[in-house]
C-alpha cells in the first residue's frame, strides 16, 4: 500500500513537468505579447506616455521574453526545482507568497461545496431511486437537470439577489468568516449536484436489483440497513470516481465564484494572469491546480480500497 | 473674496509676471481661463521677473486671485465632520509604486498616498502648488526649475527634499524599476541637479513643453527615497509618499487600507480645507465583477464605488440616498483608428465615408443611455488645447457617405456590399469584448447601410494588441487618458507604430510628425495651443479615425459621503472628502 502510494506521488512529477510544458507552450501559442500588455491598461486605455522602441525592449530583456522559448521554459523549470516560482510581471511579487496565500481560500471553497454537493447529490440520488416513477423521482430529477445545465454566475447573481440585496442576512462579498463562505459554496455545491444526484439514482437502482439486496431483505433486515449499509455502500464506486472528477470542475467553478463574490482564491488569480499574460503566475497556478487534481485522483483510487475490500493496491 | 487659503499662497509667490507666465508655459489653462487669470495677474502690483538658469524667467502658478470654481466656501468647512471609515468598492490594482504602475485606477489611488510637484484643478485645468511652491522655465525650455515647500515630511520621516525629486525621477529612469508610465511622463529627460535642499532643477535633453502637465499626473509625485531604497522591487506593496493618507495595509485580492496622515500640513493648492483629512480610514475593497461592486453600494457595503451601470445611473440620479459623479477624463477618447496604410482603407475617401456614415450618437444612446458624449475629434472636451472646430466635421449623412464611395470607385453590384475591380469592399474590425463588442455591432450595421461590410473580431485585450502591431486591422480600438495634448504624438506619430503600436493608424506621415513634433517642444503656450487645434484639424481632415465616446469615470457614492470634487483625470481628491454622520 505505501509502496503503492510512493510510486503514484513519483509518478506526479513527470505529470507536472507535462502539464507545465504544454501550459507554457500554449501560453507562447496564444496571441499576446507580455510586454505589451503591460502598457495597456487592461481598463481598456493605453498606459504609458511616448515609450521609445528601446523602453519596449528593456521590459522585454528584464522580463527574460527576448530568449527563445525553449531557453525560458528551462530556466523556469531549473528555477522551480529550486523552489524558486519567479515573480509575476503584474505585480513583481513573489509567485509562491502569491499562491501560497490564497491557496487555503480555494481549498476551502471547494471542499465545502463538494461537501453540500454530496450531501445533496445523495440525498435526492437515494430518494429518486426508492421513489422511482413516482412524482418526487421526476421532482429530484427535474432540479438535478436544472442544477446541471445552471450557469454557476448566474445562480450566484440569483442568490446574491435574495440573500444579500434582498434579505439583507448574507454579504455578498468578502473572504474572512464563515458567513462570507455561505453563498459561494452553495452556489457551487449546488451546480455540482446534479450529476451526483443522477449518478447515485441509477446506481442505487441498479444495486438494489442484485441479488444480495434480495438476500438482505429476506433476511428480515429494515429497508433503511439494507439501503446503507448494503446497497448504498455498493453504489458508491461510481460516484466516487464522479465526485473525484468533479473536484475538478469544482476547482474552474471557482473562477468563476471567486470573482463574482470578489472572494479571494486561486481561480481569480489565475484568470487575471491569463488576461493580463503573466506568464510566472498562470504557471504557479495551472501547477497548484494540476497537483491538487492529481492528489484528488490518487485518494480517489485509495478509497476504491477502503469502500470494497476486493480491491487492494500492492 | 480672497480666502486664508489663497491669501498664504500669495504671499507665498510674490513674483508673478504676465509676460513669463505665458512664455515660460507656467500655467495650464483651458482658452476661457484665460482671460480671468491675465485679470489676476494685473492685480499684482508691482510684476517681477526673477532671472532663472539661463536666463529664464519665473512663472508662479496662478493661486494667486483668481476665482476658480474649486474656491472654499466657509459653510462647507464649518460643516465638515471628521472621523469615519470610507469604504470604496474598487478594483485591485497591480502595484502601488507610481514609478511602475501603468493602470489608471492606481493613478487615481496614488494622489491618496504621494503629492504632485503641480496640482491640476478638474475645472479650469489651471496650475495650483504641489510640493512645488514656484518654478521656472529656461528660454531654451530644457531646464525647469522647482522651489520646494520646506517642512514636508514622508510618512516614514525622510524630509522631502531636492533629494528626493531628483531620486525619484532618476530611479523612474533605471531600466531595471521597469516603469511603464511614468518614464514616458518624463520625455527627454536627462538629469536632475540639487541646488539645495528646496531647489531642483530638471535637465532635459531637447525643449519639452509637456512637462509642467506632466507633473500634475500622479505618476511622477516624489517617493521616499529611504524607503524606496530599503523595499527594493517591494516598494509597490509598502509605498511611502507624503500624501494625506498613509499606507497601513494590503490584503491582496481583498483589500488596501489607507489611514489619514496626522502631520499632513501641506495641502496641494487645490484642496478645500488645511490640516489633515477629515476621514479616518479608506478601506479599499477589491471587486472585480461589475455588477457585484454596484451592488455594494445599494447593499451598504460600500459608500462609494468605482463603476455605476449606465443603465443604473437614471434611477440612481431619481434618489435622493445616492449620489452619481461622472467626471469625463482628458486625453483621447475611445476612438476606432482606420488604418491608412493598408487598401482599402488608405484612400482617404473611403475613410471620410466611413466617419459620414456612422451615427454615433444613437450609437451612443442605445449602448450607455445618454450617460457618455459623442466625442468628436481626437482629444476629449475637457482636454487642455481641445479644438471645437472639429466638432461640425462629420455629421452622421447617409447620402453623403455613398456619394464619397462613388467618387472613390466602389459601387453596388448585385450583392450586398459595394464592389471596385471585382473586389468587395470588406473591412477587418478588430476591437475586444463587451461594451466595444456592442459598439462594434453598431458600427458594423450602420456601415451595412451604405454598402461597406465588415468582419467584427471580439478578441480579449491581449489578443487585439498583437492584431493591432501585425496591421491585421482596417479599423482597430484605443483610448488614452492624459493631461496634456502630447497624447497626440504618442497616438499618430510615426514613431508609435511599431514598438508600443499605440499609433494604429500605422501610417507614416512626415507632415503630421513634424507638427507634433513642433507643438510638443513649442515653449509659447499660446502657440502650442494653436499648434495642437491644427493637429486636431488635420487629423479629422485625414479621416485617421472614428471617435466613439468621451470616457467617463462612472463614480457612485452615498448621499452623506460629501466634499467630492475631483482629480485632473476624473479620481476623487478623498482629503477634503467627508462622511456625515
Amino acid at each position: 500500500m505505501l509502496q503503492y502510494v510512493r510510486t503514484r506521488l513519483l509518478l506526479t512529477i513527470p505529470v507536472l513537468l507535462g502539464v507545465s510544458f504544454i501550459a507554457f507552450s500554449i501560453l507562447h501559442l496564444i496571441p499576446g505579447d507580455p510586454a505589451t500588455v503591460l502598457l495597456g491598461d487592461m481598463g481598456g486605455g493605453a498606459a504609458s506616455g511616448d515609450m521609445s522602441e528601446e523602453a519596449l525592449e528593456n521590459i522585454r530583456r528584464e522580463l527574460g521574453l527576448d530568449k527563445p522559448f525553449l531557453v525560458q521554459y528551462v530556466i523556469y523549470v531549473g528555477g522551480v526545482a529550486q523552489g524558486d516560482f519567479g515573480r509575476s510581471f503584474q505585480t513583481n511579487r513573489e509567485v509562491r507568497g502569491s499562491v501560497l496565500e490564497v491557496l487555503p481560500y480555494t481549498l476551502l471553497l471547494t471542499v465545502v461545496g463538494l461537501g453540500i454537493a454530496i450531501i445533496i447529490g445523495f440525498a435526492l440520488g437515494i430518494i429518486a431511486a426508492l421513489k422511482r416513477n413516482t412524482w418526487i423521482d421526476s421532482l429530484t430529477m427535474t432540479f438535478s437537470l436544472i442544477g446541471l445545465s445552471m450557469p454557476s454566475f448566474w445562480l450566484a447573481f440569483i442568490l446574491i439577489g435574495i440573500f444579500s440585496y434582498r434579505l439583507g442576512w448574507l454579504p455578498s462579498i468578502g473572504s474572512a468568516g464563515i458567513k462570507t463562505l455561505i453563498l459561494p459554496s452553495v452556489t457551487l455545491g449546488l451546480v455540482a449536484s446534479g450529476i451526483i444526484a443522477r449518478l447515485v439514482r441509477s446506481t442505487m437502482l441498479e444495486v438494489m436489483r442484485q441479488e444480495y439486496v434480495t438476500t438482505a431483505r429476506s433476511k428480515g433486515l429494515g429497508e433503511r440497513a439494507v439501503v446503507i449499509r448494503h446497497a448504498l455502500r455498493n453504489a458508491l464506486i461510481p460516484v466516487v470516481t464522479i465526485v473525484g472528477l468533479q473536484f475538478g470542475t469544482l476547482l474552474s467553478g471557482a473562477v468563476i465564484i471567486e470573482t463574482v463574490f470578489a472572494r479571494r482564491g486561486l481561480g481569480r488569480l489565475a484568470v487575471e494572469a491569463v488576461l493580463r499574460r503573466d506568464y510566472p503566475l498562470v504557471q504557479g497556478t495551472i501547477l497548484v491546480a494540476a497537483l491538487g487534481y492529481v492528489l484528488v485522483n490518487l485518494l480517489v483510487d485509495l478509497a476504491y480500497a477502503w469502500i470494497d475490500p476486493r480491491i487492494k493496491y500492492e | 473674496m480672497v480666502s486664508g487659503e489663497r491669501l498664504r499662497a500669495r504671499l507665498e509667490h510674490s513674483h508673478v509676471s504676465r509676460r513669463t507666465l505665458l512664455k515660460a508655459g507656467g500655467v495650464a489653462l483651458a482658452l476661457g481661463a484665460v482671460s480671468p487669470l491675465l485679470a489676476a495677474c494685473g492685480d499684482e502690483d508691482d510684476p517681477v521677473s526673477t532671472p532663472g538658469p539661463g536666463g529664464a524667467t519665473t512663472a508662479t502658478p496662478d493661486t494667486g486671485s483668481t476665482p476658480a470654481p474649486s474656491a472654499p466656501t466657509a459653510a462647507g468647512e464649518d460643516e465638515a465632520q471628521s472621523g469615519g471609515t470610507l469604504t470604496l468598492g474598487y478594483t485591485e490594482p497591480p502595484t502601488m509604486d507610481p514609478r511602475v504602475s501603468g493602470a489608471t485606477i492606481a493613478w487615481r489611488l496614488f494622489y491618496n498616498l504621494f503629492d504632485p510637484l503641480i496640482a491640476m484643478d478638474f475645472d479650469t485645468r489651471e496650475y495650483h502648488p504641489g510640493l512645488a511652491s514656484s518654478w521656472e522655465v529656461s528660454e531654451d525650455g530644457m531646464i525647469y526649475a522647482f522651489s520646494l515647500r520646506d517642512g514636508v515630511m514622508f510618512h516614514d520621516g525622510t524630509p522631502f527634499t531636492a533629494e528626493a525629486v531628483q531620486y525619484t525621477f532618476d530611479s523612474i529612469m533605471d531600466p531595471a524599476l521597469l516603469s511603464l508610465a511614468a518614464i514616458g511622463y518624463l520625455g527627454p529627460y536627462d538629469r536632475s541637479e540639487v541646488i539645495d535642499d528646496t531647489t531642483v532643477e530638471v535637465h532635459f535633453s531637447e525643449p519639452y513643453s509637456p512637462f509642467l502637465n506632466n507633473l500634475t499626473h500622479s505618476v511622477l509625485s516624489p517617493v521616499s527615497p529611504t524607503a524606496a531604497e530599503a523595499a527594493g522591487a517591494d516598494f509597490g506593496q509598502a509605498p511611502v509618499g507624503t500624501g494625506p493618507f498613509k499606507f497601513k495595509e494590503w490584503q491582496p485580492q481583498i483589500s488596501m487600507t489607507f489611514e489619514r496622515n496626522p502631520d499632513y500640513a501641506w495641502p496641494l493648492g487645490v484642496y478645500r480645507h488645511e490640516g489633515p483629512a477629515y476621514i479616518d480610514e479608506i478601506v479599499v475593497a477589491f471587486i472585480p465583477e461589475e455588477t457585484t461592486r454596484f451592488g455594494t453600494l445599494e447593499s451598504g457595503e460600500s459608500l462609494v464605488v468605482d463603476g455605476v451601470q449606465p443603465q443604473e445611473v437614471e434611477r440612481l440620479q431619481a434618489d435622493e440616498n445616492y449620489q452619481i459623479l461622472l467626471p469625463a477624463v482628458p486625453g483621447s477618447p475611445q476612438i476606432l483608428p482606420l488604418n491608412a496604410d493598408v487598401e482599402p482603407t488608405s484612400d482617404l475617401l473611403l475613410r471620410q465615408a466611413i466617419l459620414y456614415a456612422v451615427d454615433m450618437d444613437t450609437i451612443i444612446d442605445t449602448l450607455w443611455y445618454g450617460t457618455r458624449k459623442a466625442a468628436q475629434g481626437p482629444l476629449s472636451s475637457p482636454s487642455w488645447g481641445y479644438n471645437p472646430a472639429v466638432e461640425e466635421m462629420y455629421p452622421y449623412d447617409q447620402a453623403k457617405a455613398e456619394e464619397l464611395l462613388e467618387e472613390a470607385g466602389w459601387v453596388m453590384g448585385s450583392g450586398d456590399v459595394r464592389q471596385k475591380d471585382g473586389n468587395d469592399l470588406m473591412l477587418e474590425y478588430i476591437t475586444t469584448t463587451g461594451i466595444q463588442g456592442q459598439a462594434g455591432e453598431l458600427v458594423q450595421a450602420y456601415l451595412a447601410r451604405v454598402g461597406i461590410g465588415v468582419n467584427l473580431h471580439q478578441l480579449e485585450y491581449a489578443a487585439t494588441a498583437a492584431a493591432y502591431l501585425a496591421s491585421e486591422h482596417h479599423i482597430a480600438r484605443i483610448y488614452f487618458s492624459h493631461v496634456d495634448p502630447v497624447v497626440l504624438s504618442t497616438l499618430y506619430h510615426s514613431r508609435n507604430i511599431p514598438g508600443t503600436n499605440f499609433n494604429r493608424t500605422m501610417k507614416v506621415d512626415p507632415a503630421l510628425d513634424e507638427m507634433l513634433d513642433n507643438a510638443a517642444s513649442e515653449l509659447d503656450q499660446d502657440a502650442r495651443i494653436q499648434q495642437y487645434m491644427d493637429i486636431q484639424q488635420y487629423i479629422m481632415d485625414q479621416a485617421l479615425m472614428i471617435p466613439l465616446w468621451e470616457e467617463t469615470v462612472f463614480w457612485g457614492a452615498h448621499a452623506s459621503v460629501k466634499g467630492i470634487h475631483f482629480q485632473p483625470l476624473g479620481g476623487i481628491w478623498f482629503y477634503d472628502t467627508w462622511i456625515e454622520e
